[in-house]
């Protein structure tokens, strides 16, 4: 009987405590609101006048503490901070020097030479030298990892160091995306990466960034210390954390008790929320995110068996594009959180000129089908993801409609990423007609012409994401004109002009560019950059 | 005993066997894990590459057997998204979910047997009635809802617990915990009380027609007649026999909180295995959802194993066979 009653008694003292200690030890964050937070969270990094602290939340985990194995957004932004290439990229995608203080290109084009800055040092202490670079180009290049980096490598013929401070970086091709492909690649020491396993490069994080890594517990947490040794600026937020957060709307609420400073991915339907709160501001940039349709332009093409493919008309083509109303779906699906789009090549990329869109007009697109031979349309299934995009499913289903008024029936596949992906690569041939997105980072309007409107070939690689299989002789040699060209004025008029054709063919149909949306506290200074990236040295405290 | 273990043990490696063969079927059918991992733009080669790497090559029998072979020896493979072994990042991230529903279980026992005793005992008072509608609510609410408006009402009107996360940690015999740093407990209470709400419910159900079964028994009477205290009779004869039906699912239910406690790290962003399978599925990412699925089998077998030792101190006439 006593014992029970002890027992008992105990759990009631048990169940009163926690509520207490829940409530009570909390009042600071909430009254102070914006800076005592910080420290809170930063438990052990100190800086408790929250002036040089910064907590990020992001909306996914860095995939690896290996800055190889993964290349992807989130995990690339944050490795950014610790480790560093030869060049950089600066907020307007052109290419800046970082570890390598100059750079020049041979007159052929084939060699490229970088002179590394002096008094670079490694977090541990140690001064950078080719070596280090050496082996780190080796390590990204290495096909038997399964990193997406071997890709920035594979024009490399050679890289030697004719010396301690000098690389030298040769092609078989001229390879005008040589800058954006060495600062793709992050220069750790040699002794780390020279044989070592992932595990044991993840293990090790010493890079020459302008922040230390302190901690990483996963799907919680990344802790960095500014590194006071950095051989440029060193920065004026000195402690930094990162906080994934997968789900859109704790995100938010997180961003309202004011947890963090800053959050990046913010869901369309919580801007308004934090807008009107006091304290926070919503930042909205366009995005790199373009999304468009991939229409099936072949002759004879497997996916209409025993019949000519109406798409192959130029006209059926744009009648299609002429359906389209897309202001209402940027009002409407997106909430005006969307830019309309025009070619695939975005602002500020090389090779970037401004053009119109052509204006919605059913009346004109129905003509169009009429002057093809198709006046009461034709049957086509439209394929698009269902979880990858801003409202994918519902501009999808917009686009179905605005094709079934003008008369063209429109049978609508949507799939999740995980099926989408596979379904709709070039080689499978499964896709007449689909709805996807791309992103390029690259700065250079030549990386997209290539991947997307190259003439498909399994064989060589190109026109990897050439989906509606539009070829067109013309574009094709120009894109090859446009690699060898070492001039970037020249370089940009024969994209211009590649670009051009494919529009006038209708290659593709541009839909819109999806907006970045960030929410920062009040106290905080930031212009968010194209690429999305957010660098914690980038911001200050007003 | 030992014949009832050695049964139990069989029963298991039977099970073990059945969940890993229907899971590398199931997979399969979920996407190509390949085209998940490499760049969009990857050239042919690239993914031919990959897919060799991954040994995914080979047809799904070789496979199978290849994994069973490697299972045997305590491997079960890398993760195809991170590189590294798929069962070293479920332990990894158990100590978080470890603690998320040991707090979340002791809640439920804690709320729902003292309030379904009660329920059971006295039927007719309003408070029994207001403890049974609430327990309707708590069945019937998603738990995904209650936990926004859990973050909504405490974290963000009444600023008085954080939104997300765990915290900082603190080794405690070697295991990395949340509840005994400073101010770690804040951080558990939102999540934790929402795992343990729809559990709770149903307790509160099972204990309350438990007793109330039990009341109306002629070995009731017959102690109230010899004049056994009330709370004796309540907590000490008729709780002890309406016991066996509650331990039976609460055993269960917490296999599920261990094993499927998805929703609600993801809307807590608890660093727990829950969102480390739903990330799995996402990505194709076989290893980790065999690995997980598996353990997870093991786990309810090894928790039923237990249920059933229970019952034999609950009631003697129960013998293990």
């Amino acid at each position: 009987m006593m014992k029970k009653k002890i027992c008992l008694l105990m759990a009631a003292i048990m169940a009163v405590s926690g509520c207490l200690a829940g409530c009570g030890g909390s009042q600071t964050p909430s009254t102070s609101g914006e800076s005592t937070s910080v420290s809170e969270g930063t438990a052990e990094a100190g800086g408790a006048e929250g002036n040089d602290s910064l907590v990020i939340a992001l909306s996914s985990d860095i995939l690896s503490m290996d800055p190889y194995r993964y290349d992807e957004g989130p995990t690339n932004q944050v490795m950014l901070h610790m480790y560093e290439g030869l060049v950089s990229q600066a907020p307007d995608m052109s290419f800046e020097p970082c570890l390598a203080e100059s750079w020049e290109q041979s007159e052929d084009a084939l060699t490229w030479t970088f002179h590394l800055r002096d008094g670079v040092k490694f977090h541990d202490g140690e001064v950078l030298d080719s070596a280090d670079v050496l082996a780190s180009i080796e390590t990204a290049s290495n096909p038997d990892s399964p990193s997406a980096y071997s890709g920035y490598t594979s024009t490399f013929s050679s890289v030697e160091a004719p010396d301690e401070k000098t690389v030298v970086i040769k092609t078989e091709k001229p390879n005008p995306l040589m800058l954006f492909n060495v600062a793709q690649i992050y220069i750790l020491k040699k002794e780390n990466v020279e044989g070592k396993t992932e595990e044991e490069i993840a293990a090790n994080v010493v890079g020459t960034g302008r922040y230390k890594f302190v901690e990483q517990v996963k799907e919680d947490h990344i802790d960095m210390v500014a590194n006071e040794d950095y051989w440029g600026e060193v920065p004026a937020i000195k402690n930094v954390r990162f906080r994934p957060i997968t789900n859109e709307a704790t995100r938010t609420a997180t961003m309202l008790t004011g947890e963090v400073d800053f959050t990046i991915d913010i869901s369309v339907r919580d801007i308004d929320r934090l807008e009107s709160t006091d304290g926070i501001s919503v930042l909205k940039q366009k995005g790199l995110r373009e999304i468009y349709l991939n229409l099936d332009s072949r002759e004879d093409s497997p996916l209409f068996p025993g019949q000519k493919n109406p798409m192959s008309d130029a006209r059926v083509r744009e009648a299609m594009y002429l359906a389209i109303d897309e202001a209402t779906i940027i009002k409407n699906i997106m909430n005006g959180c969307a830019f309309e789009m025009n070619s695939i090549v975005p602002e500020n990329y090389v090779g970037y000129q401004e053009v119109e869109r052509k204006a919605y007009d059913p009346e004109r697109a129905k003509e169009l089908l009429a002057e093809a031979g198709y006046p009461d349309g034709f049957e086509v299934t439209l394929d698009a993801p269902n979880d990858r995009y801003m409202n994918d499913d519902q501009i999808a289903q917009a686009v179905a409609g605005y094709f079934e008024k003008v008369g063209i029936k429109v049978n609508l596949n949507l799939m999740p990423k995980s099926n989408f992906f596979s379904y709709i690569k070039p080689a499978e041939n499964n896709s007449m007609l689909l709805m996807t997105g791309w992103s390029d980072a690259s700065g250079d309007g030549l990386s997209l012409l290539h991947d997307m409107l190259y003439t498909f070939d399994r064989e060589t690689g190109v026109g990897t994401v050439n989906r509606g299989h539009y070829s067109n002789a013309e574009v094709d040699a120009l894109i090859d004109q446009a690699y060898m060209e070492p001039d970037e004025g020249k370089r940009a008029e024969i994209i211009a002009s590649a670009d051009q054709i494919a529009r006038d063919d209708f290659a593709y149909i541009p839909l819109h560019f999806e907006q970045d949306t960030y929410a920062i506290k009040d106290t905080l200074d930031y212009t968010p950059r194209m690429n999305k990236y957010v660098f914690a040295w980038e911001f200050s405290y007003r | 005993m030992i014949k009832y273990v050695i049964k139990r043990f069989a029963q298991m490696m039977a099970v073990l066997l059945i969940v890993s063969v229907l899971v590398f079927l199931m997979t399969n059918f979920i996407g190509d894990p390949v085209d998940m991992l490499v760049p969009e733009d990857a050239t042919l080669e690239e993914i031919e590459a990959a897919r060799i790497r991954l040994g995914l090559n080979k047809p799904l029998y070789v496979q199978y057997a290849i994994f069973l072979k490697s299972v045997l020896h305590g491997d079960f493979g890398k993760s195809y998204t991170y590189g590294l072994p798929a069962m070293g990042l479920i332990v990894e991230r158990m100590p978080a979910t470890l603690e998320l529903v040991a707090v979340a279980a002791a809640l439920v026992l804690l709320i729902a047997i003292p309030l379904g005793v009660y329920a059971g005992a006295y039927p007719k008072r309003a408070l029994s009635k207001f403890i049974m509608s609430g327990s309707i609510l708590g069945i019937s609410l998603p738990s995904f809802w209650m936990g926004m408006m859990m973050i909504y009402i405490f974290a963000v009107i009444f600023r008085c617990l954080p939104a997300s996360g765990r915290g900082d940690t603190i080794p405690v015999l070697g295991v990395q915990l949340s509840i005994f740093a400073p101010g770690g407990i804040r951080y558990i209470i939102l999540p934790a009380v929402t795992l343990a709400l729809t559990n709770t419910a149903t307790m509160i159900r099972l204990t309350r027609s438990g007793i109330l079964e039990n009341m109306r028994q002629d070995y009731i009477k017959y102690a109230r007649a010899k004049g056994v205290p009330a709370k004796a009779l309540l907590f000490g004869h008729a709780l002890k026999n309406a016991l066996v039906p509650v331990i039976t699912v609460f055993g269960l239910d917490l296999g599920n909180m261990v094993a499927f406690t998805t929703i609600t790290e993801t809307i807590f962003a608890w660093p727990g295995m829950g969102k480390l399978l739903i990330d799995a599925i996402n990505k194709s990412d076989r290893p980790i959802i065999v690995a997980y699925l598996m353990a997870a089998a093991c786990m309810f077998v090894v928790l039923n194993f237990i249920v059933d030792i229970l019952y034999t101190l609950i009631d003697p006439r129960i013998e293990l066979r």
